[in-house]
């Protein structure tokens, strides 16, 4: 019944959405809010799910699991307990104990975890610009132009490589993002369409 | 058929965007003239005999395509406007809700200038306004009252015809597609490739990340419908099931658990970094064949790469995210560069979906005609075909 049901409500939300481009009267926005308000609504619902599918996850690795998988499924759902408790008792404003084990734990993991991205580009770089091919020699030449114009000594060891970055990133750089913007446009135009009218869709949509 | 009409929206709205997009609204234009009606205490000035000209035409109209509430004000330039440099002071607009006033002032504007918006002409109500010109001695002068005018929203935003027609001509030849041979030949190189990577995989041994955006990024979409035509495509031994999905948004994962209820679907966090923490080192102590990260992808779609790349697997990117494209290109395998991954899940599908893919190649033949009228164009001066696909931007 739902999946019967979700066909013809995808077309009219899809159209609604589609419609509220090209209609700015009030009524317009007032659809948009409402749309908006039920997506809020399903995404709570989401989480929710999405919560108990991690919980059970992990709660059948602590049965079935061994060694460090049933450790770190362990750590995770105590865990998951231990901040629901705390700003379920405590609260969550600012200053509570919640916040500040968000501050003191999570940010500097979340921050440790983001500061590896240096270190991951070098090695990607490393890997990236050996002379293979033409067009590996020519992103070759393009990034150590654009990188020596960065620094002070670029510019003291080849005069005028400003001058070729500058090009390199206000020509071919912007003519190639224009490039895949269109192809990026009209495709994301043709998938929603195809997502709306079920010709196809992650949404159950009919095969052909 | 589908080109003819394609052809005729396109000069349909052509012919549109030639139409002034303001739409003037009829005024009510009061009948007194030169009326001075001072508000009681906000008006410093007031208006004598010996002040600047006063301006002797005053339009209001209701601001073109927008939800209501504001309101454009036009007046031809005081006739003391520039001719005594530093003399004139400049224009107050005054607004009131009775032509009786009291008349409250909104602004003053410098010389020269000979319009104004006001944006806060609440839907509903009428008003009146009055332009007082101003002299740096502190006389004034009193343009007649205009009013009453009500700003009111619009139905349709006539700057955006061009973007209109364009989705029906892109509409209309998905509809037309059953029409189109489907070229078995035709595919996108990335797509074959990662057609073939597929084919050699077990499936047991594959993650696939549908990005960390939500259902808003149409990239999720298109890695949602990609994951389920993997799915459906056999492996190295034949078997078309057990792929690991890890998600990170709750309503693409409540998707995917839809799509797929026999995938072994992970929700593993909203938030990014976390996600990508919970991912490397889930990639890193159970190394996977093959890992897909593909959809709406940040920052991390780094670190998601070269966690794969690092447990062994075979890495495979996409995203439409121009900006994360190079990130992507220098870690992984393969990469499905914008508009690659939005085709791919109709490409490894069979029939019509494919079909539809097929009409990307149209409308890019189709952009690629626009685009080089508009260059000319540009060169020749012709501006009503560069308005037409302004698009209405804010």
């Amino acid at each position: 019944m739902i999946r019967r049901l979700s066909r013809p409500l995808v077309i009219i939300l899809g159209s609604l959405a589609i419609a509220q481009f090209f209609v700015p009267h009030q009524a317009s926005r007032w659809v948009e809010a409402r749309l908006l308000d039920w997506l809020v609504l399903l995404e709570s619902a989401a989480l929710v799910a999405g919560i108990l599918a991690l919980a059970r996850r992990h709660a059948a690795r602590i049965s079935r699991g061994e060694g460090p998988e049933r450790a770190l499924a362990a750590v995770t759902l105590g865990a998951m307990a231990f901040m629901l408790a705390t700003g379920l008792a405590l609260g969550t404003g600012p200053g509570s104990a919640f916040g500040a084990i968000y501050l003191s734990v999570l940010q500097p993991i979340q921050a440790s975890m983001m500061s590896l991205l240096g270190f991951f580009m070098a090695s990607a770089v490393f890997r990236s610009f050996r002379l293979t091919s033409a067009p590996a020699t020519i992103l070759l030449v393009s990034a150590l132009t654009v990188l020596l114009a960065r620094v002070p000594l670029g510019e003291h060891l080849v005069p005028r490589i400003s001058m070729f970055s500058t090009w390199i990133i206000r020509g071919p750089n912007v003519a190639a993002t224009r490039g895949l913007w269109i192809g990026i446009g009209l495709a994301a135009c043709a998938t929603g369409f195809r997502v709306i009218l079920g010709i196809q869709g992650p949404t159950g949509a009919k095969r052909s | 058929m589908g080109a003819t009409l394609a052809c005729l929206l396109l000069l349909t709205s052509l012919a549109f965007a030639q139409v002034p997009s303001a739409s003037p609204v009829p005024l009510i234009a009061s009948d007194d003239s030169a009326l001075s009606t001072p508000a009681e205490s906000l008006l410093a000035a007031r208006p004598d005999s010996s002040g600047p000209q006063a301006i002797d035409s005053l339009v209001v109209l209701d601001s073109p395509n927008d939800a209501g509430g504001s309101l454009d004000l036009y007046w031809t330039l005081s006739s003391d406007d520039g001719i005594e440099s530093g003399a004139f002071a400049g224009y107050e607009v005054l607004r009131s809700a009775s032509p009786d006033g009291p008349f409250a002032p909104m602004v003053v504007l410098g010389p020269g200038t000979d319009r104004f918006r006001d944006r806060f002409a609440t839907v509903g109500n009428r008003f009146y306004y009055m332009i007082r010109t101003r002299s740096l001695g502190g006389s004034a002068s009193d343009s007649r009252i205009i009013g009453p005018v009500a700003s009111r929203g619009q139905w349709f935003d006539t700057r955006r015809v061009s973007v209109l027609v364009g989705l029906l001509v892109v509409l209309l030849m998905l509809l037309a597609t059953k029409r189109l041979p489907v070229d078995q030949e035709w595919m996108l190189p990335a797509v074959r490739t990662l057609s073939e990577i597929l084919g050699r995989t077990h499936r047991g041994s594959l993650v696939f990340v549908p990005g960390t955006g939500g259902l808003g990024d149409m990239g999720t979409i298109a890695s949602v419908t990609l994951l389920e035509e993997i799915t459906r495509m056999p492996g190295s031994e034949g078997e078309t099931a057990d792929v690991v999905v890890c998600t990170s948004d709750p309503l693409a994962h409540v998707l995917v658990v839809n799509a797929l209820p026999d995938q072994d679907v992970r929700y593993v966090s909203p938030d990014r970094p976390t996600f990508s923490l919970a991912f490397t080192g889930e990639a890193l102590r159970s190394p996977p064949a093959l890992g897909v990260v593909a959809g709406a992808l940040g920052a991390e779609a780094f670190l998601l790469s070269e966690a794969l790349r690092r447990s062994g697997a075979i890495a495979v990117g996409g995203t439409t995210d121009v900006g994360e494209t190079p990130f992507l290109v220098a870690s992984c395998d393969l990469t499905l560069i914008g508009e690659e991954l939005l085709l791919a899940g109709p490409l490894l599908s069979p029939g019509g979906c494919r079909a539809a893919a097929l009409v990307h190649d149209r409308l890019k033949v189709l952009a690629w005609v626009l685009i080089l009228v508009g260059v000319a164009a540009a060169k020749l001066g012709v501006t009503w075909y560069l308005r037409a696909f302004s698009g209405g931007g804010d």
